[in-house]
């Protein structure tokens, strides 16, 4: 059996709600606490509001467990309480283990050093020996590749700067817990592609609770979801049936999958190969005969001729790769198509992808461009740009962007009256 | 149940029922475990103070020196009436450095928690850390003033003692009074800024009733109470050891240092229980 490292029960914190509130309660919890006394749990006051309760959960080892709501819901408060950083009015948290928290970017950095002043400093809190913490200071400044920034005080970072910094400090130092909460949200691409690599390869041996609004990276990367409502878990369970009943009773502007696809892969978005994983790719667009080719007549089915070499890792067999295509008619998104929504692995014989994707599309006419991204697991692995390709119609009558089937009817063959 | 290390159970009152013993452990671990990050800490806070200068860490010997300079001239223009046994210029530049220590001491004690907030809000490590690098700035200020007290002991001809080569030891009462009460202080002062403010009034009159720049009146209402003015006591006798090699009050001196002792132990054992409290309000 997996090894519990966190256990939350009942656990229930509430805040003031102006600062002179807050204050008076603060020094009188002080006061009581200076003298011995036990604060006791009191009736929530009109100047209080509740930020978590009656929360409980556990996480194992090698769980990833994703925390979903609006802005306010509690996801940060709790994480603050699973770091210590709060103590709760009522219920237990148990963490057996050390924890590494990216609950704020920039957190723990101190302004007026330098990245790598700032390094020593988190990793002077580990305690670890001259030698140790000489290579973990490279490995650091290896990791977060600030290159010769690393010297330079940390308020002249940019934010996606000081998400390399914190990210690097935090996974390098090998945790039990791991808690991150929507740092990865700035910073390049590039980087937020290696940070899942790095979180992806340490998942089986820590603890991992994240914070993201990107439903398709906890799709992705969490096993487990909680959904939190005013502070309330409303559900506790598998991850895509978490996202599923947040996006349906609780989030006013739904947002499915496909569309959050389209936000992660902007059009205007690098491209990215991950040659660590990839030796060699080719696509192109065909007809029927797999013969190449760009310009479709409105009614012709479309064919996506795909050969991907990968290169062979050890301890990675590539069962979790995921093919999309995303499809833009100049800025506008369209449609996407992913291997993830009809549940068809994709197949990989010794280290190579060959595969043939028939679209039968209701494109009628004009230019249209895509995008092909793989994924291994969480971790974008290639995105690349497909060659455009064209509608036409030789049929003058046909207009517009979509084709639609349609039938007209005489009144009395539907037997109606019209 | 309660333990500390990797494995903790924070529950409301975690920490509020624990022994001296547990807390003495506590804090032994964490000086083990955290001494690199006290003192990174402290370089940090040495190379902030003079990171955007050109001078950098030449201010401080320059800083001290200014009101040294100010009295070495006062008292060569004769305006600073010492009398045969010690002169003016030695009682005030030593009660000088002695009192700055105190108040430096005490004020970055008070004040360590709101300065380094946004780590203490961020992570979730002992406040003690950040008391003792505070505090470490503090002693090297004293340190470099201790080299000034040696010049002016020997350009004013002061009779040698050997006691003169304990000077850069002789900042622990005064350093702990002031982080003690400094702690003490900040338990408060973070909920109700007005106590600073109060402090920073009580230090300034503090400085005329600690014997730091006068002797103490021998008449007087406010006598019986001056004298046992704890940073009085800890200041003359410093000075009366520095200068005659012995202590002007061995007992009062005692009495205060096993008093100070037993306080700093119980302020620290308070620490342990309130940091949680105090990190939640930062």
């Amino acid at each position: 059996m997996k090894e519990t490292l966190i256990t939350v029960s009942n656990l229930t914190k509430k805040f003031p709600k102006n600062y002179k509130f807050g204050a008076k309660a603060g020094l009188r919890k002080t006061i009581r606490s200076f003298f011995g006394i036990s604060t006791t749990f009191s009736k929530i006051k009109r100047n209080e509001f509740v930020a978590l309760d009656d929360i409980s959960f556990t996480v194992q080892r090698g769980e990833a467990v994703g925390l979903i709501g609006k802005n306010g819901a509690g996801k940060s408060t709790l994480l603050k309480h699973l770091s210590g950083i709060y103590l709760p009015d009522k219920g237990e948290i148990i963490i057996n283990g050390h924890i590494e928290a990216l609950i704020e970017l920039g957190a723990g950095f101190h302004p007026y050093l330098s990245g790598r002043d700032n390094i020593k400093q988190r990793i002077a809190i580990l305690g670890l020996g001259s030698g140790e913490s000489k290579k973990l200071l490279k490995d650091i400044i290896e990791f977060s590749e600030l290159g010769d920034f690393i010297d330079m005080p940390v308020k002249n970072y940019s934010s996606g700067m000081q998400a390399r910094l914190g990210f690097a400090s935090a996974v390098l130092t090998k945790p039990d817990i791991l808690l991150v909460d929507e740092v990865l949200s700035v910073g390049d691409f590039e980087f937020k592609q290696k940070c899942l690599a790095k979180i992806n390869e340490i998942k089986k041996d820590v603890a991992i609770i994240f914070v993201s609004h990107s439903f398709q990276t906890l799709r992705m990367f969490c096993d487990k979801g909680i959904v939190l409502v005013h502070g309330k878990k409303v559900f506790s369970g598998n991850i895509d049936e978490a996202i599923h009943l947040y996006q349906n009773k609780f989030e006013s502007n739904k947002a499915d999958g496909t569309l959050e696809v389209c936000h992660d892969i902007n059009i205007h978005g690098k491209e990215f190969l991950n040659n660590d994983k990839i030796n060699s790719y080719l696509f192109e667009w065909c007809d029927e005969e797999l013969r190449p080719k760009n310009i479709f007549e409105s009614n012709e089915d479309l064919y996506l001729k795909i050969q991907v070499s990968l290169k062979r890792l050890e301890g990675n067999s590539y069962n979790n790769l995921i093919l999309a295509i995303p499809f833009w008619n100049k800025d506008v998104y369209v449609t996407s198509l992913s291997s993830d929504v009809i549940k068809r692995k994709i197949n990989v014989v010794e280290g190579e992808i060959h595969l043939v994707i028939k679209i039968k599309p209701t494109f009628n006419l004009g230019e249209f461009l895509s995008c092909l991204v793989i994924h291994d697991g969480p971790e974008y692995i290639l995105r690349k740009y497909l060659p455009p390709f064209k509608f036409e119609s030789k049929d003058q009558r046909r207009q517009g962007m979509f084709r639609m089937n349609y039938e007209f009817f005489d009144a009395g063959e539907l037997g109606k009256n019209v | 149940m309660k333990i500390d290390g990797l494995n903790v159970i924070y529950t409301k009152d975690y920490r509020l029922n624990a022994s001296y013993l547990e807390v003495f452990h506590f804090y032994v671990q964490s000086l083990k475990k955290y001494h690199k990050f006290i003192r990174v800490n402290f370089q940090k806070n040495f190379k902030a103070s003079y990171q955007q200068s050109f001078l950098r860490i030449l201010w401080k010997i320059i800083l001290p020196l200014v009101p040294v300079s100010v009295y070495v001239v006062l008292q060569e223009l004769g305006l600073l009436k010492g009398n045969a046994e010690m002169p003016r210029v030695i009682y005030v530049v030593i009660g000088m450095t002695f009192w700055q220590l105190f108040s430096a001491s005490l004020s970055s004690a008070m004040n360590a928690p709101e300065k380094e907030k946004a780590m203490l809000k961020k992570i979730n490590i002992p406040f003690i850390l950040f008391y003792l690098s505070a505090l470490g700035t503090v002693i090297f200020d004293y340190l470099v003033r201790v080299v000034l007290i040696w010049a002016l002991l020997i350009i004013f001809k002061t009779p040698f003692s050997l006691i003169w080569f304990t000077l850069p030891f002789l900042f622990i009462p005064l350093a702990l009074l002031g982080s003690t009460l400094g702690i003490f202080i900040s338990f408060f002062s973070v909920f109700v800024g007005d106590i600073k403010n109060i402090v920073d009034i009580c230090l300034r009159y503090g400085l005329f009733a600690s014997g730091v720049l006068f002797p103490l009146p021998s008449t007087g209402m406010l006598v019986q109470i001056l004298n046992y003015n704890p940073v009085y006591i800890f200041l003359d006798n410093l000075r009366q050891l520095i200068v005659f090699s012995e202590f002007s009050s061995l007992k009062y001196f005692s009495i205060a240092f096993i008093g100070l002792l037993v306080a700093t132990i119980v302020i620290f054992k308070k620490l342990y229980t309130l940091e949680s409290r105090l990190r939640e309000f930062l």
